[in-house]
């Protein structure tokens, strides 16, 4: 039975301001930002010039949003390509930096390299912290880290914040899952911090250890990030049920360098951004015109105040819907993405009409208790786009109960979504497992 | 706020001043030229400026 998450304020002096002063601290923020900018790195510099913008012009919010440029990824990646290897909106000296991160590269793009400076450093283990106390992380946590503590920022940050409220923190970075489940039992972790893909998975390797975490751990909170997983209901489901715990969506990325959002221990489908920390707009993808509370649009976020590699008003291509402060009960003074990030407008293909993302998929296959594992693709088969998907039968099932739950998935795309898929069973074992930013959707049409 | 979540949550001014000349305390020895001094200090005066801006006391 899972005991309900404490609920505390990490900073209340800014958590429970009235909106008004909210407004005043950001914009307040934001033209630091936008002077320190302008001073220190050439990149927005020379953004700006081009603009004809200058920073003493930017004197109400928004005004902002009206006439200061969105930064794309591709100027990022112009940029270092053009001056590398760092680019030109560095905004200290290299040498100067305390961390080298880069983007994980899983979206076939080189990857963005990016620096921290320690204030930049204190600075995002500073949001993880407050995030993760928000969620309800407290000091007498035990908390195993499951990542590979690369170059790829992930849960850096994370690791940091935990060490900040004062739990006692298990980097498990060189382990494999058989050696990691016994420590979870023997030295009481309460809290797992992975994605949610290898949530699953050591759902998968446990059962197939003989070990019921939900019954024999102590963990009651799971944090995960770097996919969209905790947002997807059916996935949600599958790692909550699996291991008894509460399961906390955590969003940042490495060009932010940060904690932008997280699952409030008081509304668990929604995510309080660190409205402090990152000044956010949800646009139209193709008019940038703001969409208002309640509709889909993307993300463009400004990190307020970033002393190594400043970005301002970048687009991230995710897919979020605002909904007001007030939406959650905590009293907590910052607007909610709902349901986190409900995917990416740049990962969203068109099948025979019909718009598909690959949570869409994501969310009817995890609703299959049979299935193992997963990957689907969109192809051209005589003539046609379809859209592939191969799945993995559980291990203690015959492999004769596969043809009725493929009838059952093709009925549930059909119903749902208007699409039937091909579906095959795939061999046990034959299909790629993720541990971090999982990728099982591939269009592998010709791009006419 | 929910009712019985925080007991103090207001800093007064005094603290507030205190706090401002801590900072000031580590930013001088931030510059020492003892490395374990400099190190140290430069490394705390970093952790409470956060705390500073976080706080809307610093910027």
């Amino acid at each position: 039975m899972k005991v309900e998450l404490p609920h505390g304020y990490w900073n209340p002096r800014i958590e429970l301001l009235p909106r008004s002063d909210l407004k005043e601290l950001q914009l307040k923020r934001l033209r630091h930002t936008i002077r320190y900018a302008w001073e220190n790195s050439p990149f927005y510099r020379n953004l700006m010039k081009r603009h004809g913008l200058f920073p003493k012009e930017i004197r109400t919010l928004d005004n902002f949003f009206k006439r200061f440029p969105i930064t794309r990824r591709d100027d990022l990646d112009k940029d270092q390509l053009d001056n590398p290897p760092y680019g030109t909106r560095l905004a200290i000296p290299p040498e100067s930096a305390l961390r080298y991160h880069t983007t994980s590269g899983t979206t076939g793009k080189p990857p963005v390299k990016a620096f921290d400076s320690e204030r930049d450093w204190i600075w995002g283990g500073d949001a993880w912290a407050s995030s993760l106390y928000n969620f309800g992380v407290r000091t007498d946590d035990v908390v195993m880290i499951a990542f590979g503590y690369g170059s790829f920022i992930g849960f850096w940050g994370a690791h940091y914040g935990f060490e900040k409220i004062g739990c006692r923190v298990l980097p498990t970075g060189g382990m494999d899952t058989k050696k990691r489940i016994p420590m979870i039992l023997e030295l009481g972790v309460t809290t797992l911090c992975c994605t949610p893909s290898y949530a699953i998975r050591m759902l998968h390797v446990a059962k197939e250890e003989g070990v019921n975490l939900a019954r024999e751990s102590k963990v009651d909170k799971i944090v995960v990030a770097g996919e969209p997983g905790a947002s997807i209901p059916s996935t949600r489901n599958v790692i909550e049920s699996g291991f008894d715990a509460h399961l906390g969506d955590f969003m940042g990325t490495t060009e932010t360098a940060g904690m932008m959002a997280s699952t409030c221990s008081k509304l668990p489908g929604g995510l309080h951004i660190n409205e402090d920390r990152y000044l956010t707009e949800v646009v139209d993808p193709d008019t940038l015109k703001p969409v208002g509370y309640g509709n889909r649009g993307m993300m463009v976020v400004t990190p307020l105040v970033k002393e190594a590699m400043p970005l301002i008003r970048y687009g991230t291509n995710d897919i979020v819907i605002l909904d007001p402060n007030d939406t959650c009960s905590c009293g907590r003074v910052f607007d909610l993405f709902r349901g986190g990030i409900l995917g990416r407008y740049d990962d969203m293909v068109k099948v025979r009409g019909v718009q598909l993302t690959p949570q869409m998929v994501e969310e009817i296959m995890r609703g299959f208790s049979e299935v193992d594992e997963f990957f689907s693709t969109v192809e051209e088969r005589d003539g046609l786009d379809s859209l592939i998907i191969k799945f993995e039968l559980r291990k203690d099932l015959e492999p004769s109960t596969g043809e009725d739950i493929v009838l059952q998935i093709k009925d549930q795309f059909k119903t749902e979504i208007g699409l039937t898929p091909e579906i095959e069973v795939a061999p046990r074992d034959s299909l790629p497992r993720f541990e971090l930013k999982s990728r099982r959707f591939k269009d592998l049409r010709t791009p006419h | 706020m929910m009712k019985g979540e925080m007991k103090n949550d207001r800093l007064s001014k005094k603290d507030e001043e205190k706090l401002l000349a801590a900072y000031k305390i580590l930013e001088e020895f931030s510059n020492s030229e003892i490395p374990v001094l400099r190190s140290n200090c430069r490394k705390a005066k970093n952790e409470l400026w956060q705390a500073l801006f976080d706080l809307d006391l610093m910027l």
